[in-house]
C-alpha cells in the first residue's frame, strides 16, 4: 500500500458499521456468492472484517496491511466464540509484497482497494499479485467505486453490474481464472 | 545497452525514482531484446540488454526483482559496501529510503540477480589518490565470504559515473568491466569500459510503438466502455485515436467528452469498414497497430501480452488471441461455433463463453480453418499492413487482410492463449441500456463533484461570481477595448473609462496594462 493505511489512524474510518448504504453493499456482494461453495476463501484488504465474517468458505483468510485493523477484527471474532471464529485466519500482508507462499484460493473478494490513492502507480503489481493467488477455475469478485478505480484484474470477466452507493456508483465485477 | 535503475516505488517522488507500473511497462517494451548478464554482454550486439540496479535499494526486492524473475530476466545489483543494511540519510536531497540488508541481497540472488561492486563509499573517484581508489575498489572479505558465488563481484560501476584515467585503469585491472554514466565519454584504449543509461520516468528506449484506434459506427453508448478498457491496460499504448465513421446515433457529445485527452476523428460521410480502417491506420504513425471496435473491450493485460507475442520474432506480423464472448446473442452464436460456457452475465442477461482458437500453423492456415481463427482486434505490424496495401473490399475484411499478410514469405502469426478480447455478440439495439445509463450517471456525478470542487464554498463562489459579473468583466471589456482588441484602433469606439485611463500617468497605465494581460488569460 502506498502511504498510510486509513485503519492505522482510526477505527472504522469509513463508517461501514453505521451507514445503511454499506449494509446494502454487503447484500449485493453476498447475492453474487450464494451459489458458490468454496473451500479456501480470501478477503484481500479486509480492514476490520465488515464483509469477511459473512463470506462462504471452509477456511477464510483475511489479509490486510494494518495490524490495528486485524487486531480490532480479532477482538470482535473472539466475542463470537471459537466455533464461529475458528474458520478465520487473520494475516498481515500488503498487496504490493510477494504473495504469501502456498496461498491459493477458490474465491477471492477484493473491495475498495484498487484505488490510486491507496496504491499509487503500483496498481498493476497489486492486481498481478492478487491474480496469482487465485486457483485455476477460481472466482474473484471485485467491488469498487466506478470512477476511482484505474486498475482492473487481468482475469476473465464473467459478470458486471453497477449500482448506486453513497453518492457514487459501485462497480461489481466477477472474474474467473481459466 | 546497459540500463541502470535506482529506486522503484509506488510513485515517482524525485527523478531517481521510477514508478512500479512504469518499470513493468519498460520491461515489457524490452520483450524483443535478449536480456543478459554482464558476463554474456556483447556491446556490439544491438539486441543485448543488461538490467542493473545501483545501491541497492530495498524496494527493488518488492517492485523490481519479482517481475524480472517472472519473466526469466537476469539482472545485476551494483552494491555500495558501506550502506548494506543502512539508509540513505546522508543524501539530504532525497527522501529517506533503506538499502538492502544482507538477507535481502540473498533474496535478490535467489530471484536471478548477481551482485557486483559500486565502490565502498559511493564517493566521486575522479579526484582520488591511487591509495584511495584502491580502497574503494576493494570488496571487503566478509562480503566476499557472504556472497561466495564466483560470478559475483566481477564487474564495477563508477559512482556518479565520473572517472579519471587512473581510476579506470585500476578498476579494469580488478574487474572484467567498468561502467560509466551515459553522459561520460568512454576513453579510447580501455577495453571493458562501458556506458550505462540511467532510466528515468520519461526515458524512451527506442522500442516499437503501439497505436490503437477505437473505431465507432453507431455504438456510441458502448464507446466509453471500450475506452475505459484501454485506460486500464498494464501496457499503455503510445497513441489512442477515436475514429467515428459518421455515426447517426447522436455521437457528437460523447465524442467531444473524450477530447482533448484523445484525438477524435470524425468522418464527414460514412466510408464503410475498408476505407475507414485504412484511413484510421494511416493516421496512427506507430510501429504496431490494433483496431478495437467501440462495442468490444480489452482485458487489462491484453496489450502487454499481444506486444510480447508480436515481439517474439522478427517474422511475426500478427499477434491474435482467444476471445471471451458475451452479449445478448452469445447463446445463439454458441450453437454455431464450439464455445466453452464460463458464466452468466446479469448485465447483459446472457451466457458468457470462451472461444479457444488454434495456434498458427500450416494446417490452421489452410482454407478450412483460417477464416475463423484470427479476430479483427489482433495486433499487427504496420509495415506488414502497408506491404499488402491494407484492407481490401473482400468480406470478411479482417481475415482477408491477415491472409494476405501471412502469404508473404517468412511471415507468421502468434497466438496468445488467453481470452483477452471481450467480444460483444449483439445487434446494436440490444446493447445493455441499464449499464449505459449507470455509466452515464457515474460520468455526470463525477463531473458534478469536479464542479463542486472548483466552486468550493457556495457563498464564496456566489460572491466571486457576483464580483466577476459586476466588476471584473466590465473592467476586462474596457481594458480590451483600450489596448487588447484585435480590431484596428481607428474603428474602435472607445468607452469613457478607456478615455479616462488614457489620461492617467504612464506608470499607472502600465500597471493597468499588466492587470489587463493577466485578466485576458
Amino acid at each position: 500500500m502506498s502511504g498510510v493505511n486509513p485503519y492505522d489512524l482510526d477505527s472504522d474510518p469509513y463508517d461501514y458499521w453505521k451507514n445503511p448504504e454499506d449494509a446494502k453493499r454487503r447484500d449485493v456482494l453476498l447475492s453474487y456468492l450464494k451459489n458458490l461453495d468454496p473451500v479456501e476463501t480470501a478477503d484481500v484488504g479486509c480492514g476490520e472484517g465488515f464483509l469477511t465474517e459473512h463470506l462462504p468458505g471452509k477456511h477464510v483468510s483475511a489479509f490486510d496491511s494494518s495490524d490495528k485493523a486485524l487486531e480490532s477484527f480479532r477482538t470482535r471474532l473472539q466475542t463470537r466464540g471459537f466455533e464461529f471464529s475458528s474458520r478465520f485466519d487473520l494475516r498481515r500482508w500488503d498487496v504490493l509484497d510477494k504473495p504469501p507462499e502456498d496461498s491459493k484460493f477458490d474465491l477471492i473478494v477484493v473491495t475498495g482497494l484498487l484505488y490510486h490513492h491507496l496504491l499509487g502507480d503500483a496498481g498493476h503489481l497489486a492486481t498481478s499479485n492478487i491474480g496469482t493467488m487465485l486457483k485455476q477455475g477460481g472466482t474473484l469478485i471485485s467491488v469498487h467505486i466506478e470512477d476511482w478505480a484505474p486498475f482492473e484484474m487481468p482475469l476473465d470477466l464473467t459478470d458486471l453490474w453497477l449500482y448506486s452507493y453513497r453518492s457514487k456508483i459501485h462497480r461489481v465485477e466477477v472474474f474467473k481464472k481459466l | 545497452m546497459i540500463l541502470t535503475f535506482h529506486k522503484i516505488a509506488e510513485s515517482s517522488k524525485t527523478p531517481w525514482y521510477l514508478s512500479s507500473d512504469r518499470f513493468r511497462s519498460l520491461l515489457t517494451r524490452l520483450s524483443g531484446k535478449e536480456v543478459v548478464y554482464l558476463d554474456d554482454y556483447d556491446p556490439d550486439n544491438g539486441n543485448h540488454v543488461v538490467i542493473s540496479f545501483d545501491g541497492v535499494y530495498k524496494d527493488i526486492v518488492r517492485h523490481g526483482a519479482p517481475y524480472l524473475q517472472s519473466r526469466g530476466m537476469p539482472f545485476e545489483c551494483f552494491i555500495v559496501g558501506d550502506v548494506v543494511g543502512r539508509d540513505n540519510s546522508f543524501d539530504k536531497d532525497e527522501p529517506l529510503e533503506n538499502f538492502c540488508s544482507v538477507a535481502e541481497l540473498h533474496e535478490l540472488q535467489e530471484m536471478g540477480g548477481r551482485l557486483q561492486w559500486h565502490s565502498r563509499s559511493h564517493r566521486d573517484m575522479s579526484r582520488m589518490t591511487q591509495d584511495q581508489i584502491q580502497f574503494e575498489l576493494e570488496v571487503p572479505r566478509e562480503l566476499k565470504n557472504e556472497f561466495s558465488n564466483p560470478l559475483n563481484f566481477r564487474h564495477f560501476a563508477f559512482p556518479h559515473g565520473r572517472i579519471s584515467s587512473e581510476a579506470l585503469s585500476l578498476a579494469l585491472n580488478k574487474f572484467s568491466t567498468a561502467s560509466l554514466s551515459d553522459h561520460v565519454e568512454v576513453p579510447q584504449g580501455f577495453r571493458g569500459a562501458l556506458n550505462r543509461i540511467n532510466v528515468f520516468e520519461d526515458t524512451k528506449l527506442g522500442t516499437p510503438s503501439i497505436g490503437v484506434v477505437v473505431a465507432n459506427y453507431n455504438y456510441t453508448n458502448l464507446l466509453p466502455s471500450a475506452v475505459r478498457s484501454l485506460q486500464r491496460q498494464s501496457l499503455k499504448p503510445d497513441v489512442v485515436h477515436i475514429s467515428d465513421d459518421a455515426s447517426t446515433d447522436g455521437a457528437h457529445e460523447v465524442l467531444a467528452s473524450f477530447e482533448p485527452d484523445y484525438p477524435v476523428f470524425r468522418n464527414e460521410k460514412n466510408l464503410g469498414i475498408v476505407d475507414h480502417f485504412n484511413l484510421a491506420v494511416s493516421r496512427l504513425g506507430t510501429d504496431y497497430c490494433l483496431i478495437l471496435g467501440a462495442d468490444n473491450e480489452l482485458r487489462s493485460d491484453a496489450l502487454e501480452r499481444l506486444y510480447i507475442a508480436l515481439n517474439s520474432s522478427p517474422n511475426v506480423a500478427v499477434a491474435y488471441s482467444d476471445m471471451l464472448i458475451f452479449g445478448p446473442e452469445s447463446e445463439e452464436y454458441a450453437t454455431r461455433v464450439d464455445l466453452q460456457e464460463i458464466g452468466f452475465s446479469r448485465a447483459t442477461n446472457s451466457k458468457v463463453y470462451v472461444r479457444r482458437v488454434p495456434d498458427f500453423s500450416e494446417i490452421t492456415f489452410s482454407e478450412e480453418y483460417f477464416p475463423s481463427i484470427m479476430h479483427g482486434s489482433s495486433l499487427f505490424k504496420k509495415a506488414a499492413f502497408e506491404d499488402v496495401g491494407g484492407y481490401k473490399p473482400t468480406y470478411p475484411e479482417d481475415h482477408n487482410l491477415w491472409h494476405r499478410m501471412l502469404l508473404r514469405p517468412d511471415t507468421t502469426a502468434v497466438r496468445v492463449p488467453h481470452a483477452i478480447l471481450r467480444y460483444r455478440q449483439h445487434s446494436g439495439v440490444q446493447a445493455s441500456n441499464v449499464l449505459y445509463l449507470y455509466s452515464e450517471l457515474a460520468r455526470l456525478r463525477s463531473a458534478n463533484s469536479k464542479l463542486k470542487e472548483q466552486m468550493g464554498n457556495p457563498l464564496v463562489y456566489l460572491v466571486n461570481r457576483s464580483l466577476a459579473v459586476l466588476f471584473i468583466q466590465p473592467l476586462r471589456e474596457v481594458l480590451r477595448q483600450t489596448w487588447l482588441s484585435d480590431r484596428p484602433i481607428w474603428i474602435k469606439r472607445r468607452s469613457k473609462v478607456a478615455r479616462w485611463i488614457d489620461k492617467l500617468p504612464a506608470r499607472m497605465r502600465r500597471l493597468i496594462y499588466r492587470i489587463a494581460i493577466s485578466l485576458r488569460g
